[in-house]
């Protein structure tokens, strides 16, 4: 007796997807619920396992898995050297009647029809590297005047973990830069910030309100945005068509960020190491220039102050104390090494009266 | 349709017919959608008879009427479901056997 598998095929017969799928696909979905484990829900049935029990050849049983995973009713989960995992998921959406489905939007269109607003994600070059810097950034069809939020600070907790409201995003002046196409920023340590509340961001992707409020204040802020951006990536590549579903996986699984992701991702943060290390650099030669420019002020105020008879006995002092190369050429005050060397006899002189 | 209404002896029959028999692999086409959605509309019991129109089959599987007359042909043959009342109309009455005759 296994009650298990029943209530797949149900969980199936009433999901949307269902409608979508063809029959190898449904058939699939059944020999993956037939072989998933009661407590984990995780199935390990090779290719060829499938293939025998559906009546289906090995390239139709691939094309069906794939078809599975990206209708969102269906994880996979590959490790080297061991079988694929496979994993039906129960929260498919449900079916909606015929005629809200009529009045309703497509979502995956929807959400399409957003990104094809942000043509260049991730791959725009922002303006300059120093702009981008700058607190609000004006990428993508999130831009918010919102400021920065941070998520998820570092570290022991000193107390119970505070609610955090999405509608009152928390002010951070730590260096921090965008991430293109997204309304999330990056920081130097590698927190994710969001420009504005995750659950209108969850909106925008098709979860429905109450859902989307639900996610974003349940699980940790960083794993939601990490979601969505995973999201973002597989829909612009085409690789998605039940982002929801995705998001719900993503978010319970705690899903870490595709590879691709992260490497843009990386690339914007050393972007931005490279740009506050430029930053420093630039000040520090600042630095050097105005001490060098009040050093010579000075020089010039003792020496202006010397009398004539006095300033020729000095140079000549600093002329007889540096070696002969050096002085040989400009025997005169012009000389910065004489200069110099007559700043420190006058400032001797000075001291001792 | 509850996943609540579905009792256990009523998964092992299912089970049994799909894998232990071998229909799942002898359906071809589209025609375990069109079964499963009978077996929705019949409650998930056996042995049960359930009236229902192209139309309906239709909307809950998302394929055409053409595929879907072929789906239950196909059905028919392999005796999984069998047609109890023939009307000049599109509803029909099938009987859905928890042991179909062996071929």
């Amino acid at each position: 007796m296994d009650p298990f598998f029943f209530r797949v095929e149900h969980d199936l017969v009433r999901s949307e997807a269902f409608r979508q799928l063809n029959g190898s696909s449904v058939k699939v979905y059944l020999v993956i619920g037939l072989y998933a484990d009661f407590e984990t829900g995780w199935a390990y049935p090779s290719i060829r396992t499938i293939a025998k029990q559906a009546g289906l050849s090995r390239q139709t049983v691939l094309n069906a898995i794939e078809d599975l995973v990206n209708q969102g009713i269906v994880a996979t989960s590959k490790s080297a050297g061991r079988s694929t995992a496979y994993r039906i998921l129960h929260n498919a959406p449900p079916r909606p009647s015929s005629k809200s489905q009529k009045d309703k939007p497509n979502r995956s269109k929807s959400f399409s029809e957003h990104l094809e607003s942000v043509p260049e994600f991730l791959d725009q070059t922002p303006e300059t590297v120093l702009n981008s810097r700058t607190p609000v950034a004006p990428t993508g069809p999130f831009f918010s005047d919102d400021e920065a939020q941070f998520w998820n600070e570092p570290g022991p907790e000193s107390g119970p973990k505070q609610e955090q409201s999405n509608k009152n995003p928390v002010n951070d002046s730590s260096p921090s830069i965008d991430i293109p196409g997204t309304p999330f920023r990056i920081t130097l340590d590698g927190r994710l910030l969001s420009l504005m509340s995750l659950d209108e961001v969850l909106i925008k992707q098709g979860v429905n309100e109450d859902s989307a409020r639900y996610l974003a204040h349940r699980y940790d802020q960083d794993r939601v945005i990490k979601a969505i951006l995973n999201v973002m990536y597989l829909d612009k590549s085409k690789k998605l068509q039940n982002a929801p579903g995705y998001l719900r996986m993503a978010l319970e699984k705690g899903y870490e960020l595709l590879p691709q992701m992260a490497q843009k991702i990386e690339k914007r943060r050393s972007l931005l190491t490279q740009d506050i290390g430029q930053n420093l650099m630039k000040e520090k030669k600042m630095l050097e220039r105005e001490r060098l420019a009040a050093e010579e002020a000075a020089i010039n105020l003792l020496i202006g102050n010397l009398k004539r008879e006095e300033l020729e006995r000095l140079i000549r002092q600093a002329v007889g104390s540096l070696p002969e190369p050096l002085v040989k050429r400009n025997p005169s005050i012009t000389n910065p090494l004489i200069r110099a060397r007559v700043y420190e006899l006058a400032t001797r002189i000075t001291e001792s009266n | 349709m509850s996943s609540a209404t579905v009792t256990t002896h009523t998964d092992d029959w299912v089970r049994h017919l799909l894998f232990d028999r071998g229909f799942l692999a002898s359906m071809k086409g589209e025609s375990i959608k069109v079964y499963l959605t009978m077996l929705t509309a019949c409650g998930g019991e056996p042995d049960r008879s359930v009236t229902i129109s192209l139309r309906s089959i239709q909307d809950a599987t998302n394929l055409s009427c053409p595929t879907v007359i072929d789906s239950l042909n196909r059905l028919e043959e392999l005796g999984l479901v069998v047609p109890t009342m023939r009307k000049s109309g599109r509803v029909k009455t099938y009987y859905i056997p928890g042991v179909p005759p062996e071929n």
